[in-house]
């Protein structure tokens, strides 16, 4: 169903009750999956295991950027052409990969970036929407020069092109504003793709953001 | 010293004005204190001589490490430099100096602490990536989809790149260190 160059690589950090689920459903719509154990605790790699699913296991929890990172060195080797970033905790639709991608098969751009406000189909919280997502854009922003529609959303598909440029250092959550500069310092082409997100919980709380300036923060000064 | 304070320590020599010493010297118990350190401030001297002496230390700390000891002499026996650098630099009194300069110097420090925690963190994420990919490639067999390489020839070269770019910036600092 999906192009055979597309490898979809998913971080997962002690997801054992979301994983299989997970798993299952996305195997409906391409078997070239790539799970990244963060240092889980749990059964998460088992799981993977269970079900033929490709697991790289990070010895210790090194954080979501390293994951993706790791992640896209093994699909790189693997000659992916196409790499989404999709989330484990089952929140994201496999369903929307397609349409993720088809910007980049277009040769339209180089990276797609979901968002949960370019519909309304996304029902999020307001207290999360004006205080922590509106600053979050701004400082995007600033630190970037990009202006979103959302700041943060994990779901993402880069060509190969743009995953060869991109090379994250942030090991945190910080590194979704790192893709951000990189796409500025590379210009690359990117896109904004409608998705939904179903919500469970609530996320990168007010102290996770901050947390997220002050290693931005530091790597600038470095 | 002491009496200058407003203790009261009872000393009792040094009640009388002082201890008769050799060359005719009174030693105050004010001089107690700076002798004390001064003989101390020698000492590292010596043993950070010493140190440079056996290689285990720079030129640079060396020359760094004696200028400090010396001006902590020179401020131990003439506390009235103190004051004097302050009126230098538009500063009311030596402690008010001593306390700026702190402030600045531990900001330093703690931005130079920041840095190599992150250097550290990005180390380490280094050193489990490659082992986690490592490990992925041993399994080969057990995935679901057979022709799996991880012959990656763009991270392999990629990596070329930056593993011969940082050992030529090891071994260039190596030497600069040496020097």
């Amino acid at each position: 169903m999906i192009d055979n160059k597309v490898w979809v690589v998913i971080p997962a950090w002690n997801e054992e009750k979301n994983i299989g689920r997970v798993l299952g459903e996305l195997r409906k719509f391409t078997p070239n999956i790539l799970v990244v154990d963060d240092g889980s605790r749990d059964r998460t790699k088992e799981i993977c295991h269970e079900q033929g699913i490709i697991c790289i296991s990070h010895r210790i929890n090194r954080g979501q950027g390293a994951a993706l990172e790791t992640g896209k060195e093994a699909a790189l080797g693997l000659g992916a052409e196409i790499i989404v970033h999709f989330d484990s905790d089952g929140q994201m639709k496999p369903e929307e990969i397609e349409r993720m991608v088809a910007p980049i098969l277009r040769g339209e751009a180089d990276i797609t970036l979901g968002s949960r406000f370019l519909d309304d189909r996304t029902k999020i919280p307001w207290t999360k929407r004006y205080f922590i997502l509106f600053p979050a854009k701004i400082f995007n922003w600033i630190f970037t020069g990009i202006w979103l529609t959302d700041a943060h959303c994990g779901f993402r598909a880069l060509s190969r092109k743009a995953a060869l440029a991109i090379s994250l250092k942030q090991d945190g959550m910080a590194h979704a504003t790192e893709i951000l500069e990189q796409i500025y310092e590379h210009r690359l082409r990117y896109k904004e793709v409608p998705v939904e997100i179903v919500y469970h919980r609530y996320g990168q709380g007010f102290r996770g953001g901050l947390r997220i300036v002050k290693n931005l923060l530091i790597s600038r000064i470095k | 010293m002491l009496h200058e304070c407003g203790i009261g320590f009872p000393l009792a020599p040094f009640d009388k004005g002082g201890i008769e010493a050799p060359l005719g010297m009174t030693v105050t118990n004010a001089m107690l204190i700076q002798i004390i350190l001064v003989i101390f401030s020698l000492f590292v001297l010596a043993k950070v001589s010493l140190r440079f002496r056996e290689r285990k230390i720079s030129l640079k700390e060396f020359i760094f490490w004696i200028v400090f000891w010396l001006a902590v002499m020179l401020v131990v026996i003439l506390p009235e430099t103190t004051t004097l650098a302050a009126n230098l630099v538009g500063v009311g009194r030596g402690s008010d100096l001593a306390v700026y300069l702190s402030v600045v110097v531990l900001f330093y420090l703690v931005f130079r602490i920041f840095v190599k925690l992150d250097n550290i963190d990005a180390a380490i994420t280094k050193v489990v990536r490659k082992e986690a990919l490592e490990e992925v490639e041993k399994d080969k067999s057990s995935f679901a989809s057979s022709s799996v390489s991880f012959a990656a020839e763009a991270s392999k070269d990629r990596k070329a790149l930056e593993d011969r770019s940082a050992y030529t910036k090891a071994s260039e600092d190596r030497e600069k260190n040496r020097k």
